[in-house]
């Protein structure tokens, strides 16, 4: 840099650092082990059970304690098996839950999950777990009825152990580091299960690339699920669908990004016998879910500079030109999950650009371990 | 009393000590970067402040680099870019 007088030197000052180090361990009384959690700000607000020393061992089953796993963003924790393990048991996972929780934490802290956005951005988004392959029928996880509800130790354990890691290796504090205006409950808890046993179509895993035998755990940055009802018309579901996902209010039409849509078994099944697969629904969405360039200088809300760095090439400035949500028709991740009844389906938008969703196989659960990420 | 013994699940940290950048001895002539994230708000601010600066100090704007997505990093080659071609550079936040 230029100058033509000498800089000012600054004086040092002493900053924290994580490193990967063996965790810490503290005594404490057992009857105040729970309080001592949220003192310590070990905890979101919901209670934990307390990281005993014998449980993080029992859940670690003979891992290496300091594996690195991840770096986890924005603190830059690190992520060392042991402490995933001592997360995994606060959130009251089993031992067998906890190479889910690893393969989640490997998703998000891949560097095009982009999690140092996602943790800091006012955006509502929050990282969606998917269970998907023969995994989920193992270990009982519920891929059914309230899959993205309570009632199941895994899904309920393994969202929550993600969240805590979060919390705890990532720093995300709301109003300090973690800015979104509003959060969302799946800030708490946000993994569901998909469900094979109904699924007309190859499972979500092997459209990205992996092994049939293979259980997969993707990550998602997104949006709270909409529900989207709809009559058991092939095409009323997909033209519902479309309007759900196509809002002025989602930054999908603004930013890309990816779309989730989430089918019922009804809706499943009556796109199928339609003749729709996973790849017609989805260039078929991507043709039909869009908003008028007019519509959208309306509202305003991002500069005309922002949408020409973000929308696709073919779309141009005018009027009449249309937007769709996403750039490619595969960013519209399709799973079959839920219950029998109702004729329901989810969407679940993107926080725009900002990331995409990456796919990790579980370690010593089936043989490829490839995938688009 | 019973005792238990608890593993840590947070961050392990060290105290580690930084050197802060140097600073310019006088604004006056100097050449600014403007980094922009692309927001509306961050934008105002920096131009703002650039204006601001370019009154009172006769600061040049040299250089402006805006992000491709304002939730991604700038890119691979802006630290270079910005140490050619000015000599400090100017953040904004504003959402």
């Amino acid at each position: 840099m230029g100058g033509a007088t000498a800089p000012v030197a600054a004086g040092g000052r002493g900053v924290t650092v994580p490193t990967a180090e063996r965790a810490t361990r503290r005594r404490e009384p057992a009857g105040r082990a729970i309080e001592v959690c949220y003192e310590l700000g070990w905890t979101d607000g919901l209670p934990v059970v307390p990281p005993e020393a014998s449980a993080v061992e029992a859940m670690l089953g003979g891992r290496d304690p300091l594996e690195v796993v991840g770096v986890v963003p924005p603190l830059g924790g690190v992520a060392t098996m042991e402490k995933l393990a001592a997360n995994a048991v606060m959130a009251g996972c089993l031992p067998e839950h906890l190479a889910i929780v690893v393969a989640a934490v490997r998703a998000v802290c891949a560097p095009e999950f982009n999690l140092a956005g996602l943790q800091a951005t006012t955006h509502v988004a929050a990282p969606l777990i998917i269970v998907s392959g023969p995994i989920v029928e193992r270990l009982g996880l519920n891929p059914g009825y309230g899959t993205l509800g309570p009632g199941n130790r895994g899904n309920a354990a393994i969202g929550r152990a993600l969240a805590l890691v979060l919390w705890n290796l990532g720093g995300a504090r709301p109003g300090l580091t973690d800015m979104s205006t509003f959060g969302q409950p799946g800030k708490y808890v946000f993994c569901m299960a998909e469900r094979q046993e109904i699924n007309p179509w190859p499972p979500h895993h092997v459209r990205r690339g992996f092994a049939p035998g293979d259980s997969v755990v993707t990550v998602m940055g997104c949006e709270a699920p909409k529900s989207i009802v709809a009559t058991n018309l092939d095409l009323a579901i997909l033209r519902t669908a479309a309007e759900m996902m196509a809002t002025l209010g989602s930054a999908n039409v603004h930013l890309m990004g990816e779309m989730l849509l989430v089918l019922g078994n009804q809706h499943a099944r009556t796109l199928a016998a339609a003749g729709w697969t996973p790849e017609s629904i989805q260039r078929h969405l991507f043709a039909t879910a869009r908003r008028r360039v007019a519509e959208l200088r309306e509202v305003r809300t991002y500069s005309e500079e922002v949408w020409r760095r973000n929308w696709p090439g073919f779309v141009t400035m005018d009027d009449s030109s249309t937007v769709p949500i996403v750039e490619r028709p595969e960013d519209i991740r399709i799973v079959v999950a839920g219950g029998d009844a109702g004729r329901f389906s989810l969407c679940a938008g993107g926080w725009g650009a900002g990331g995409r969703s990456v796919a990790v196989a579980v370690e010593g659960e089936g043989s490829s371990g490839n995938g688009d990420g | 009393m019973e005792m238990v013994e608890l593993v840590c699940p947070a961050a392990e940290v060290r105290e580690r000590r930084w050197e802060r950048a140097l600073g310019l001895p006088t604004l006056e002539g100097r050449r600014a970067a403007l980094l922009s994230n692309g927001k509306w708000n961050a934008d105002a601010l920096l131009g703002e402040l650039a204006a601001l600066l370019q009154r009172r100090h006769g600061v040049e704007v040299s250089l402006r680099l805006t992000k491709q997505r304002y939730n991604h990093e700038l890119g691979p080659d802006a630290r270079e870019e910005v140490l050619a071609a000015a000599d400090f550079a100017l953040v904004a936040i504003g959402d």
